[in-house]
């Protein structure tokens, strides 16, 4: 979830038509395949297991609100609460790795091992460990929130310029200011970028860990409308699921907006 | 003599991780035969899981195969196309912005989620799984792909339109050498997420592979299989970054700069 590179060139190009291309061509792209979508499910009467019509979908939407509404705060609050435990304790190593050698050297060897073996196969063993249930979908959502952001804030914390640190210390400032006004400042955009992959990351890793280790949640619901051919269903966990991640992703990018900006100042 | 001091430290440090991970699995040893106790323990001890690969090489690799298929197919379709789309995204800005948020609610899609849709539409086989790896992969190569071709220098370019070069002239002696770096370091994030795609698409669209293996274990409660199943997974995801790097190797003779992981 972080597409640095797509639509970049915005200020250098500032056509006429590329401006409208980037404000509009989203809306009018999916207008143009709802229509689709909805004039072919129509025109050749597709059964609704293979397409649903997207009025159905609509429709649909009132009658399956409540379990939907269930689920769904179901994993946003798993997703929260595995989003923060992670990034907490995954800050708390940053620090801990920075300012102490021995620690990186025992930790940052292993920490990369585990990042490395794919969370579909830790998700069952995680199961295993601390059993069907929360408890199993928050682990995992931490556990995938821990790997990027250490990364991450360990390099953040290493970014200020080499002069300005000794800048700092003529200035006879006490270690507390150089973190406060100059390692911290520095460090923020790193927390960001981890913040920015690590919010859809949760929601996509609580929703893999319910649809294995819970009996409730989104990623429950896939696995549970699907096996009951509730094909309506499905499409409507797809829609919700995608808007929430999306949602997601944008509010830490308003928050490290606004943030930054101040900062700035 | 002054090689032998360059060559040095590397080795020494070579064998200073190889000694730390011995020690680690010794620690692993002890540790689990003495604080986990058991028949079926959670935590097996290496030992455990050596003898149950040996033992079982045969269902292992069975199981490896179709992953490994999967996950090529998917990763070469995917990769493709996101270097084809990066091309024409950057030979005319207009469609990139006009399609830019659509690619990006697009990456914002569920993978569990459209797995069932997927094989409700091609049924169980490998479709699906190709289908999720080739999604997986196709992001982050489009990422690099798009940066690596908007990193040409300046002067090059400009050398090339004095020069009445046609674009795709361009593109192939200038633009595609200067994104090679890129699109590798693309491709290398892109590698582990292909065998990940193709493993959760197995976990719902599939009855062979790694993937619909680990949820077999875990239903079992065969612990050891799971175990293993791990470990082939992250092998698997490990061997794809190193086969990228040696292809970066072999194409343009160096490693690049690793992408950084907001990339």
């Amino acid at each position: 979830m972080a597409m640095a590179e797509i639509g970049a060139p915005a200020a250098a190009s500032r056509s006429g038509a590329y401006r409208f291309a980037l404000r509009w061509g989203s809306p009018i792209f999916v207008l143009l395949i709802i229509l689709a979508w909805q004039a072919a499910t129509t025109l050749w009467q597709i059964p609704i297991y293979i397409l649903p019509k997207p009025t159905d979908l609509v429709t649909g939407f009132v009658r399956n609100a409540g379990m939907l509404s269930r689920g769904w705060g179901i994993t946003v609050l798993e997703a929260s609460a595995g989003f923060i435990i992670g990034n907490v304790v995954s800050i708390a190593v940053a620090f801990l790795v920075t300012w102490s050698p021995t620690a990186r050297a025992g930790i940052m060897p292993l920490a990369l091992a585990i990042k490395s073996v794919p969370m579909v196969a830790i998700t069952p063993l995680i199961t295993l460990m601390v059993g069907f249930g929360h408890s199993t979908v928050v682990t995992v959502a931490a556990v995938v929130c821990f790997f990027p952001t250490l990364v991450n804030v360990s390099r953040g914390l290493k970014a200020a310029p080499r002069s300005q640190v000794e800048l700092f210390r003529i200035l006879d400032a006490n270690p507390w200011q150089l973190f406060w006004k100059l390692r911290l400042p520095y460090a923020l955009p790193y927390l960001f970028t981890a913040l920015r992959i690590t919010a859809p990351a949760a929601i996509g890793g609580t929703m893999l860990a319910e649809y294995v280790a819970s009996n409730a949640g989104l990623g429950y619901l896939i696995q549970d409308s699907y096996t009951q051919f509730r094909f309506v269903l499905v499409w409507q966990v797809v829609i919700v699921a995608t808007l929430t991640t999306l949602a997601a992703y944008l509010t830490v990018a308003h928050f490290e907006r606004r943030l930054l900006a101040r900062h700035r100042k | 003599m002054s090689a032998a001091l360059t060559l040095a430290p590397p080795v020494s440090r070579r064998l200073k991780s190889l000694a730390a991970i011995l020690i680690l699995l010794a620690l692993w040893e002890v540790a689990a035969r003495l604080f986990v106790p058991g028949v079926n323990p959670i935590i097996p001890p290496p030992s455990v899981l050596v003898t149950y690969v040996a033992r079982h090489a045969g269902l292992l690799l069975i199981s490896v195969q179709p992953t490994i298929v999967a996950a090529i197919s998917g990763f070469c379709i995917g990769a493709s196309i996101s270097i084809v789309l990066a091309v024409i995204f950057v030979r005319f800005p207009t469609v990139e912005a006009a399609l830019a948020n659509s690619v990006v609610l697009l990456h914002a899609l569920p993978m569990l989620a459209i797995i069932p849709l997927l094989v409700i539409w091609f049924g169980i086989g490998y479709t699906p799984k190709i289908i999720i790896a080739a999604l997986a992969t196709f992001f982050p190569v489009l990422n690099g792909a798009l940066r690596g071709l908007r990193s040409s220098e300046r002067s090059t370019l400009e050398l090339m339109h004095i020069l009445d070069a046609h674009w795709l002239q361009t593109l192939t002696k200038v633009k595609i050498p200067f994104a090679l770096p890129y699109i590798f370091a693309g491709l290398k994030i892109a590698a582990p997420q292909a065998v990940l795609g193709a493993t959760v698409a197995e976990w719902i669209g599939s009855r062979s592979g790694l993937g619909s293996q680990i949820l077999i274990a875990l239903l079992n409660y065969d612990v050891p299989l799971l175990w293993a199943c791990m470990v082939a997974c992250a092998l698997l995801a490990a061997t794809g970054f190193c086969l990228i790097l040696l292809i970066e190797y072999l194409v343009i003779g160096r490693r690049s700069e690793p992408l950084r992981e907001e990339d």
